[in-house]
């Protein structure tokens, strides 16, 4: 796409990275913030989401989410198409290393209080991610992992994008809650994303998705997330009281039966950290 | 956990004796046995005796037809459901209810409740309606009460449940008064699901900071100290010890109709009557069935004194000072000091009641509608579905609880 590459004069060594639904994903050197991710979003997507993320991005000013540098609009072939340019964060996607393996339980802790530390911080303005999930979590090269994609975020003194009438709400099948799952609007909150972080934690340490794994079809992921209890780490994990309790309390299946916050979800996952162990 | 005294049909002065008694109790009184100027006198009685008082509106079913219930001043004279909470009929029972408070020197304000069946959006709003009233009406100057009222079929169903508590957690008061119907409006409660879900709609509302009242119990309430409840209620006859939705609609005589003396040994946490005594007595068990320290002695050492049971002259009146004596210390003693204990505590002791109460009833000695036979496993279900569920959290917060 060379138009790309004249559409942002200010860029050098522009690559192409990824491309999602939404989304081209670009590399690139500017001249001014370094190494950044340009992020062009395909025609015909509701552009109040992307203001919606901007926003929320400009706010954020977290230290576990990529920071946004600049928005604006260029013109192309496929018509105008608005552009975000970002932080690039150096390593791989959660997805990816989960290819090798399940995460050490170090590992597994420092994910959880990062992907938090994001959330509390979206949280503090009032925003529910509502897409927590491997593809949108990146470590990086020194170990750390970084929350990415508001795209679907929600802020929840804002009227709702997602019909209210649609069956099903946004998010990805096997890490939303139910409530999410249900579109049930008035039960999403910060405790939905918590739902997620259980999914994400319960599969760096266990090494599957508990809801998608060995699951036949659509059907049967919901079936599981709505009606089963919250299934134990496996066996060779379960041992590991402190941690499984916090991933089986994410985990359950009404939002009154997790932890009040992201926050009070955060303090108790340092206390695990304070208790150590390895 | 403390037990208040939940008022009913003709328990004004062993009230006032329980009171004087343990100091600081808590009576909540019943509009539907006591017109307003025996409210004012058992009210008056109560306070005088260093008592805490509360008034419980019942107002579960709006369409009551119940004679001394609906004659009270705050009870709304028409009531059309629109019209009521658009209306200003509200406000109006909320203003009336507040001065009946007042005067009565409570020491909170229950606010009317409805009971839900099931719990729906329209239902959700009364409550919200209603805390609103009372807020802006009552403006600071009493502590408010929100009543929660489940039909059976509704507390059965987690769904309703989490509504409930999602609701609630948006809401600002004080104290939570919970009451319940039984299902199939029994005495005994053998349903495990009934069991877990009010545990998990207690817990709920402790986590959310509430104070908790559990209206209406009998001595299965005991379970309730694994939720962190604060206070369960229980009185003499058996329908002020369930809730039963069919005696606030039209008045029935059965608390006088069906009266019998019933023995209730903490021991099997059964009530047995009189003649079953005999039996053990003959069989060499009574000293079994005997109240054992801490547990209080006096109201029933009569029955154990080495005769037999029915030749002692042992009525009704020992037998309510005996049960709710007892039931009160035994919920003092139902927390430990963490939520595992807690539980621990009570299974073991489910173990020691099931082992006495399947000796006795092997010797014959049985207590018909008021076994706990078939509620000992009800109880273990219920508290492990709500371990699992509730456990780490309560663990973790039981101390601010």
């Amino acid at each position: 796409m060379p138009w790309v590459a004249r559409a942002f004069p200010d860029l050098r060594d522009l690559a192409f990275l990824a491309q999602g639904g939404q989304k081209w994903v670009f590399t690139a050197i500017h001249a001014a913030d370094g190494e950044v991710v340009i992020k062009l979003i395909k025609p015909l997507q509701d552009p109040r989401r992307l203001e919606r993320e901007v926003d929320t991005l400009k706010r954020l000013g977290s230290k576990r989410v990529p920071r946004l540098y600049d928005t604006g609009s260029i013109s192309s072939p496929l018509g105008p198409l608005l552009w975000t340019r970002e932080a690039l964060i150096r390593g791989e996607s959660l997805r990816a290393v989960f290819a090798r393996g399940p995460l050490g339980r170090q590992d597994v802790l420092a994910l959880g209080a990062d992907v938090l530390e994001g959330l509390q911080d979206a949280a503090a303005l009032g925003v529910v991610h509502r897409d927590v999930k491997p593809e949108n979590i990146i470590r990086d090269t020194s170990g750390r992992f970084w929350l990415l994609d508001f795209g679907v975020a929600r802020k929840l003194d804002l009227e709702s994008l997602t019909p209210t009438a649609a069956p099903w709400g946004v998010g990805t099948l096997g890490y939303s809650p139910p409530e999410q799952l249900r579109n049930v609007k008035a039960k999403i909150d910060q405790r939905s994303d918590l739902f997620s972080v259980g999914v994400v934690l319960y599969e760096s340490a266990g090494g599957v998705n508990p809801f998608t794994s060995g699951a036949v079809d659509a059907v049967e992921v919901i079936r599981r997330i709505e009606s089963l209890s919250p299934p134990d780490l496996p066996p060779h994990l379960s041992r590991d009281d402190d941690l499984n309790e916090f991933i089986q309390t994410l985990l359950q299946k009404y939002p009154d039966q997790r932890p009040s916050s992201v926050a009070d979800a955060r303090v108790w996952l340092k206390e695990i950290q304070a208790r150590g162990g390895s | 956990m403390d037990l208040a005294l939940q008022f009913g049909y003709g328990m004004g002065q062993l009230a006032v004796e329980l009171t004087r008694r343990w100091q600081l109790t808590q009576t909540i009184l019943s509009p539907r046995d006591l017109d307003d100027q025996g409210l004012a006198t058992w009210a008056q009685r109560l306070n005088s005796s260093t008592g805490l008082v509360l008034l419980d509106p019942q107002f579960y079913m709006a369409r009551a037809d119940h004679e001394r219930l609906t004659n009270h001043l705050y009870w709304p004279q028409d009531y059309d459901s629109d019209h009521f909470y658009e209306h200003g009929g509200l406000e109006s029972m909320v203003t009336n209810l507040f001065e009946l408070n007042l005067r009565l020197e409570t020491s909170q304000m229950i606010l009317p409740g409805t009971m839900a069946q099931p719990v729906s959006d329209s239902w959700l709003g009364r409550q919200r309606a209603t805390l609103a009233v009372a807020q802006r009406a009552i403006n600071g100057r009493m502590p408010l009460a929100m009543t929660i009222c489940m039909s059976a079929e509704s507390l059965r169903d987690i769904a309703q449940v989490q509504l409930v508590l999602e609701q609630d957690r948006e809401l600002d008061y004080l104290t939570a008064y919970v009451v319940v119907e039984h299902p199939n409006q029994s005495y005994r409660v053998h349903d495990p699901v009934w069991l877990a879900n009010l545990l998990e709609l207690t817990t709920g509302l402790k986590l959310h900071s509430r104070r908790v009242i559990v209206g209406y119990c009998q001595h299965q309430a005991l379970i309730l100290a694994a939720a962190a409840v604060d206070v369960v209620t229980s009185g003499t006859w058996m329908n002020v010890r369930s809730f039963v939705p069919g005696k606030f609609v039209t008045a029935l005589q059965d608390e006088i109709a069906q009266r019998q003396t019933w023995y209730f040994c903490a021991r099997s946490m059964s009530e047995y009557t009189i003649p079953y005594l005999d039996i053990a007595y003959r069989a060499g068990l009574l000293d079994d069935m005997a109240p054992q320290a801490p547990l209080p002695v006096e109201f029933a050492a009569l029955l154990f004194r080495g005769t037999l049971p029915t030749s002692v002259e042992w009525g009704e009146a020992q037998a309510f000072r005996h049960y709710l004596a007892t039931l009160r210390t035994m919920a003092r003693g139902a927390r430990q000091s963490t939520f595992q204990t807690t539980v621990d505590s009570h299974l073991a002791f489910l173990d020691s009641a099931e082992t006495l109460d399947e000796s006795l009833r092997r010797a014959g000695i049985l207590a018909g509608t008021r076994d706990f036979h078939g509620v000992f496993d009800a109880h273990r279900s219920a508290l492990a579905i709500h371990a699992r569920t509730r456990g780490v959290i309560l663990s973790r917060e039981w101390d601010r609880l």
